[in-house]
């Protein structure tokens, strides 16, 4: 069991909610039974609620290396509890019991299950778990992998990555809040997206700004042949994206702030 | 007006439908598990249906505004595959306590076998077991019997029958099960079921206590709009706005809303239904359809 998030929720939760959920730990590693496990999880809005939580600075900091970004996306109390019970599995079995569990697992269950996979011990152990995630298309689901989720970042190889980072640009998601986005661009993804800006220039279709933030760094003659006819004829957004580009050494917005006003555009 | 369409199988249905409802006023909707129009070999297709009802369906439905609720339950057709009714029983509790799943159903009897008796009765117990209410699904063939035998069996184990709503009634078995104490739906479904005319006529007859409106659009030539469209029919035709309510949103609200998992709030405050999971691109609105002028344009689609 995760023993950070287990004090934490201690802190957090009203008295009656603390005793339920300390009962289902205490029977979980008394006498581990998949059963009352599954009923437990989904149990937790029920006895938990599901109130977002509000943590303090110091708390945050104490989550900073069990769990990088933390504070980046809303928990709560439901979405915790299910976590703590998830981490408290024996990592021998783990894989198997939340395999089931994925299996028939609701929306909000996912994604409390995908948020939390970065907690458990043995969590390189769900990488083709996190690549069957990341091939829903329920929107929710999805984020929950991909945006300011520690998890990929760390353990998906690159191609895996690649095709992450391809997809969430496909479901029009704020690209700039994919954790760690600007370490893991490569070589590779900036050719994918090259020969994606061609295919939608040929269909007549806009691109986001924020492709070019994957071309940044990985500047080709071909990448310089589309980045100056995105200069000619791209809306003001793309220009200061691909001018950004072009010219690395001048004074500019960073992509962050261009991923936001992506985001506002398209949220208008 | 606001409707509750409480018996509609969306996983048949195609966006536009959905578009039609959330344009005609459907704020939510409760979809059965029933039987697909051809009977499931393997468990594994009952389990992926389940979990496409509440996941997939779900997602599906709140893009287009609406809340989405299911039933969950094996439908008597099924029940007479024992071997893979056993399998599917064994599914069921991981699925009923599962968020927004408002009832055990649709449950009854098809052709009123010892199988499916047996089912019915486990499926009884299941929902007493977890305080569900229970959507009943009576039969089209020897419908007066079959209805009468539902509630017998139903009292025979202890309902309540205000936490169970008897489906697909008609004029004949109506007057039996609004004395007995039931929720007391129609299904307006032309050809095999009821018109709207026919209802309007009900309504008249029997007022608009415990009475529910529903459209049961599935595979079939069926009407996801009934609901509305009845309503349309029955202010045009006389009857108060009040007594409409009641039956096209009030009294579903109220009989399913005893599961504790559906509430006004969830569609009259929506926060969850976020304008930018809406309108994602690579999911049910495909190309994005708030930018539509702008691919028509693009593409040299002429309308
Ligand atoms: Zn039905």
């Amino acid at each position: 069991m995760n023993p950070t998030l287990h004090h934490l929720l201690q802190k957090h939760l009203p008295p009656k909610a603390n005793t339920w959920l300390e009962g289902k730990l205490t029977a979980l590693q008394t006498d581990f039974q998949p059963r009352s496990f599954y009923l437990a999880f989904g149990a937790c809005p029920r006895f938990l609620g599901k109130d977002p939580l509000t943590f303090t600075e110091a708390e945050l900091s104490s989550l900073t290396v069990a769990y990088p970004n933390f504070s980046a996306t809303e928990w709560t109390t439901d979405q915790l509890g299910r976590i703590l019970l998830a981490t408290a599995l024996p990592t021998e079995t783990n894989v198997e019991v939340l395999d089931t569990l994925f299996g028939t697992a609701d929306y909000r269950e996912l994604i409390a299950l995908y948020k939390g996979l970065y907690f458990l011990d043995n969590a390189p152990d769900f990488v083709p778990r996190t690549r069957e995630g990341l091939r829903t298309n329920m929107t929710g689901v999805f984020d929950a992998i991909a945006l300011e989720n520690p998890y990929p970042a760390r353990y998906l190889d690159e191609d895996a990555w690649n095709h992450m980072v391809l997809k969430a640009m496909f479901m029009q998601r704020p690209m700039y809040r994919i954790y760690r986005i600007e370490d893991r661009k490569n070589a590779k993804l900036a050719d994918i997206f090259l020969d994606y800006a061609e295919e939608r220039r040929s269909a007549y279709r806009p691109v986001s700004p924020e492709l070019w933030r994957f071309i940044d760094g990985f500047v080709t003659d071909r990448a310089r042949t589309a980045l100056e006819k995105t200069r000619e004829t791209g809306t003001p957004l793309e220009r200061r994206a691909v001018e950004k580009v072009l010219a690395p050494d001048a004074e500019a917005v960073s992509w962050n702030v261009i991923g936001r006003e992506v985001e506002t555009a398209l949220a208008g | 007006m606001q409707f509750i369409d409480p018996h509609v199988h969306m996983v048949s249905r195609t966006t536009d439908d959905y578009e039609a409802m959330a344009a005609a006023g459907v704020v939510a909707l409760i979809e059965p598990a029933f039987w697909l129009g051809q009977p499931r070999t393997e468990v594994g297709s009952f389990k992926d249906y389940f979990s496409t009802l509440v996941g997939w369906e779900r997602f599906r439905s709140s893009q287009f505004g609406i809340r989405h609720y299911c039933t969950m339950g094996l439908n008597s057709k099924e029940a007479n595959n024992e071997p893979l009714a056993e399998a599917v029983m064994e599914l069921l509790p991981l699925y009923a306590t599962k968020e927004g799943v408002v009832a055990i159903g649709e449950i009854g009897y098809d052709d009123q076998s010892a199988a499916e008796d047996k089912y019915f009765r486990q499926q009884i117990e299941l929902a007493l077991e977890l305080d569900l209410p229970i959507l009943i699904h009576t039969p089209h063939r020897d419908k007066k019997n079959g209805t009468y035998r539902s509630m017998d069996v139903l009292e025979e184990h202890g309902c309540d029958p205000t936490k169970v709503i008897i489906d697909h009634c008609n004029e004949e078995t109506a007057r039996e099960v609004l004395d007995r104490g039931y929720w007391t739906a129609f299904t307006i479904y032309p050809g095999t079921k009821m018109g709207n005319a026919r209802m309007v006529d009900l309504m008249k007859q029997y007022g608009p206590e415990r009475i529910i409106v529903d459209s049961s659009a599935d595979w079939g030539i069926s009407d996801p709009l009934s609901v509305p469209k009845t309503a349309a029919l029955m202010l045009q035709r006389g009857i108060s706005e009040a007594d409409v309510r009641k039956v096209t949103y009030q009294n579903a609200y109220d009989a399913y809303s005893q599961s504790g998992q559906m509430d006004e709030a969830h569609w009259q405050d929506a926060p969850e239904v976020d304008q930018n999971q809406l309108f994602s691109g690579n999911s049910v609105l495909r190309a994005g359809r708030r930018t539509s002028e702008q691919v028509e344009d693009a593409d040299n689609i002429v309308y």
